[in-house]
């Protein structure tokens, strides 16, 4: 309920002050227009100087003088010695060869036939023990 | 007075009633709009503290008057970046309008006439006489008739082009006016405030007796 009179008496307000805002908008928007020409023929001025209307003011290049100086300085390690920047386009390229064994129908039997062949670890184990009992007898 | 009131008819006091209704309306709609602008301008107002914040913060800038004309120069180039487009706009309408008047060799155009000009797309109304709306001939109302509606003129063909040009550039020449006189406000207040020495709440003596207090090195 509070904030329902407080906004109604800020609108009052801005009632009452709306003249005074629209006479000072009024009064600039004339004043701007003088800006304006006065804007524009230093522009002019400033062209054939070699500068713009928006170049850096003498406290901005100050301001910039004191941030490089304010800026880390690398190293002189670092400075003789500069990295070699790797071109991009010499990176070796990884090509994965493995060819999954995938089961259709022609070679199936063949797949299977291979891992038959090829005894597991564990088989070769038990034939090499074998092997060796039958010699130490 | 009470009198008066007490004889009024039903058909008086609705018109009592719609008349202060509107003004109600009036009302709570200028207080909007005097919010929107004072919205808008506080937020515009916050573009000074960046044209001007680096030269504060580094302090190469260390006296008010300084800071002021360092401020206004940004303030005014950066009025110039936003209001050129807005017065080109406004320009282009000029031209039209001044093409048109070659042309037709008719240099006491009105731009607003129903007849050839801007007018002729709107409904216009007219007062011719007067009428009465209450019982008691106190309130008397002047009597409106329609007087145009919207039609097309190729004569008017200017007016349309320069018309939503006025309109448009002179709105947005108007938004950036209200951005550079809250700069403006802004950098006076920042100019006041940054530089401010205060002396709320210092005593001399016990200051004094403090520095005498600290161990010397």
């Amino acid at each position: 309920m509070g904030n329902i009179f407080k906004s109604l008496a800020r609108g009052v307000l801005y009632f009452l002050a709306f003249p005074g805002i629209i006479i000072a908008i009024a009064i600039y928007a004339v004043f701007g227009v003088a800006v304006f020409i006065f804007q524009f023929g230093k522009l002019i001025y400033l062209f054939f100087t070699g500068r713009t209307l928006f170049s850096d003011l003498p406290e901005d290049i100050e301001v910039k003088r004191i941030v490089e100086s304010r800026t880390v300085q690398p190293s002189e390690d670092l400075m003789e010695a500069p990295q070699e920047e790797q071109d991009p386009f010499l990176s070796p390229i990884y090509q994965n060869d493995y060819n999954f064994p995938f089961k259709t129908a022609d070679k199936e039997e063949k797949v299977e036939e291979s891992i038959q062949e090829t005894p597991s670890k564990d088989e070769s184990e038990v034939e090499k023990q074998e092997e060796g009992g039958n010699e130490d007898a | 007075m009470p009198n008066i009131l007490l004889s009024l008819s039903d058909s008086d006091k609705r018109l009592i009633f719609s008349l202060l209704l509107i003004v109600i309306v009036i009302l709570v709609l200028i207080a909007l709009l005097g919010f929107i602008l004072v919205k808008v301008m506080k937020w515009q107002a916050k573009k000074m503290d960046t044209l001007i914040h680096d030269v504060v913060v580094y302090k190469v800038i260390t006296d008010k008057k300084a800071l002021m004309k360092y401020g206004r120069a940004k303030n005014w180039a950066y009025f110039f970046k936003q209001a050129y487009i807005p017065l080109l706009i406004i320009i282009f309408g000029i031209i039209m309008l001044i093409i048109r008047c070659s042309i037709a060799n008719d240099w006491n155009y009105h731009f607003f006439s129903t007849q050839n000009g801007f007018g002729t797309i709107f409904w216009t109304w007219k007062a011719s006489g007067t009428f009465s709306g209450t019982d008691y001939d106190l309130i008397r109302f002047q009597q409106i008739v329609l007087d145009n509606t919207p039609h097309l003129v190729g004569d008017a063909w200017a007016s349309y082009i320069a018309g939503p040009c006025f309109f448009g550039g002179g709105l947005w020449y108007l938004i950036s006016v209200m951005s550079l006189l809250s700069r403006t406000f802004m950098l006076y207040k920042r100019s006041k405030e940054v530089f401010e020495k205060s002396l709320d709440g210092f005593n001399q003596t016990e200051a004094i007796k403090q520095e005498e207090a600290k161990p010397e090195e």
